[in-house]
């Protein structure tokens, strides 16, 4: 892209609870703990870019995030806004910034997210179940998060011949990466089996507990800078090399295909604008909030043929000793899904491996690395694939 | 937090549809211009975004799409319920819809199971469309 924007910094809280902290005390610890470990000039940075700060929690009031954010950070931006595609938010945060940089409108866009996660036991489960569905069509049935979502497995189970085996061995890939994260939840609790998985309460069919992301709070930020001030700021910066969205249904039940979608357009656009093909691709950080996610997202996105997704996983061809690793951060299934910012954490990995910052959990050949994101019910899609070239 | 079932919020909009049900009709819009069907009502059409509706009575009948049995109850409306059916049906109009599908062993469920509307009285006398397998 014109003026090779990249991302150049970046980092994430540690997943957890943090009760005391509201949706905007939260964006103060994420922002202090990127501005401890990254050492930057206020000056050059023209552009902040921040999401609502009580969007899963239901409260939604603060919709000025980016306006008190920038002024706690001394910075008078000429591209700055408060936005929000749900788990795609900071995907689209990061094509929009590649945009404005590539079009000289910015030169750096600070972006930043924190999230919240309600108790699923205090009413929280019925406040999102109600903001997730289509109140009086849908939600009067009793939908709620996890069934939604299976309602795209079973139509992919017979469809595409997924098995719940196979669904089941997307969790055991996505433990084994978080076994080689230091801030991941579930890293205490050791690597699990297709069967330990199968046996864990049941959900919503197919999905089991093992089957669901982990709820947490957290929160990140990362810079998008223009490629001269991001080779100043780290040595191998992660250049945007390509991006593309598709917003498809509102509602799961008015989805044209639950199988898919709108990955596909999402990812056609962003392979297009990279002038790459999938077989370039040599990490894959996909959203997953289920483990039906990365199959359908892996197919969709031409990195695995269709109805081969299951097979990848439960041959481990995601898992760390496979040839196209996967979710290489122990995914929102085994790291932990934090909230609002949920879709924050894919892309900070997919950042890390391409600038080569991943520790313990490196690959050795991150050179393309694709990031695919949604929002909501799989209605919001962005791709963004990032490189070690410009 | 409520041990009631959750109840539409009826406007103008969506008052024939939920007239319909009391009465035991599942109410389906239609474009006037294209003739395209439409679920869940709105004040224009999506095709063509003609605002020339008319309401009309659907056969009823339908195609399980997908579903899921739900284990968990996602709040306590719904703790007497578990194991219940989660459903997207496709109406032989076209449109899509959820629903619960009644009246079948969850472990009989299955994709492309053919359905019929049924109405489920709740409380304050509102009828809400659910389905049922199709027994012809």
């Amino acid at each position: 892209m014109r003026n090779e924007p990249a991302i150049a910094a970046a980092r994430e809280l540690r997943p957890g609870r943090y009760p005391d902290l509201g949706g905007l005390d939260l964006y103060e610890k994420v922002l202090a703990e990127f501005l401890g470990a990254w050492r930057l000039d206020p000056s050059v940075v023209d552009g902040f870019l921040a999401a609502p700060a009580g969007m899963a929690s239901g409260t939604g009031s603060d919709i000025f995030v980016h306006e008190q954010l920038a002024d706690a950070l001394g910075l008078h931006p000429r591209f700055s806004e408060t936005l929000n595609v749900g788990g795609a938010t900071y995907a689209v945060m990061a094509a929009r910034a590649a945009l404005a940089i590539a079009s000289g409108r910015a030169q750096a866009v600070l972006c930043a997210a924190a999230g919240k996660f309600p108790k699923v036991g205090a009413g929280g489960a019925e406040v999102m179940a109600r903001m997730v569905s289509h109140p009086d069509f849908e939600f009067i049935y009793g939908s709620f998060i996890p069934a939604l979502y299976a309602l795209a497995a079973t139509r992919h189970m017979h469809e595409r011949g997924t098995t719940r085996e196979q669904l089941a061995a997307v969790a055991v890939s996505t433990r084994q990466w978080a076994l080689r994260h230091p801030d991941a939840l579930m890293r205490a609790q050791g690597a699990i089996t297709v069967e330990d998985v199968l046996r864990s309460r049941p959900i919503a069919e197919p999905f089991h507990l093992l089957d669901c992301s982990v709820p947490s709070e957290g929160g990140a930020v990362f810079l998008v800078a223009r490629g001269d001030i991001a080779r100043a700021i780290t040595p191998q910066p992660a250049y945007v090399r390509g991006f593309g969205e598709y917003h498809d249904h509102g509602p799961v039940s008015q989805s044209r295909d639950v199988t898919s979608m709108g990955a596909r357009e999402a990812g056609r656009q962003a392979f297009d604008s990279a002038e790459l093909r999938p077989a370039d691709v040599r990490v894959a950080e996909i959203y997953d909030a289920f483990t039906i996610n990365p199959i359908m997202f892996l197919e969709d996105l031409g990195l695995v043929e269709a109805g081969r997704g299951g097979r990848f996983f439960a041959e481990g061809r995601g898992a760390p000793e496979g040839d196209l690793p996967v979710n290489t951060y122990g995914g929102l299934l085994s790291f932990g899904h934090t909230g609002d910012s949920s879709g924050m954490s894919m892309l900070i990995e997919g950042a890390l491996q391409t600038m080569g910052l991943a520790g313990e959990r490196q690959v050795a050949d991150a050179e393309v690395v694709l990031v695919h994101t949604y929002g909501s019910m799989m209605a919001d899609h962005c791709t963004v694939i990032l490189g070690r070239k410009p | 937090m409520s041990r009631e079932k959750p109840l539409p919020h009826v406007t103008e909009t969506t008052r024939p549809y939920w007239e319909g049900a009391r009465l035991g009709k599942l109410m389906l819009q239609r474009c006037r211009r294209c003739r395209t069907a439409i679920h869940y009502p709105r004040p224009w059409c999506s095709a063509c975004w003609s605002t020339d509706l008319d309401w009309v009575e659907a056969a009823g009948r339908g195609r399980v799409v997908t579903f899921t049995v739900v284990h968990q109850p996602p709040f306590e409306a719904y703790a007497g319920d578990v194991p219940y059916v989660l459903a997207v049906v496709k109406l032989d109009e076209g449109p899509q819809m959820m629903a619960n599908v009644l009246g079948i062993e969850p472990a009989a469920m299955r994709v492309d199971l053919p359905v019929r509307v049924v109405f489920e009285r709740r409380s304050g006398g509102f009828c809400v469309p659910q389905f049922e397998p199709a027994r012809d």
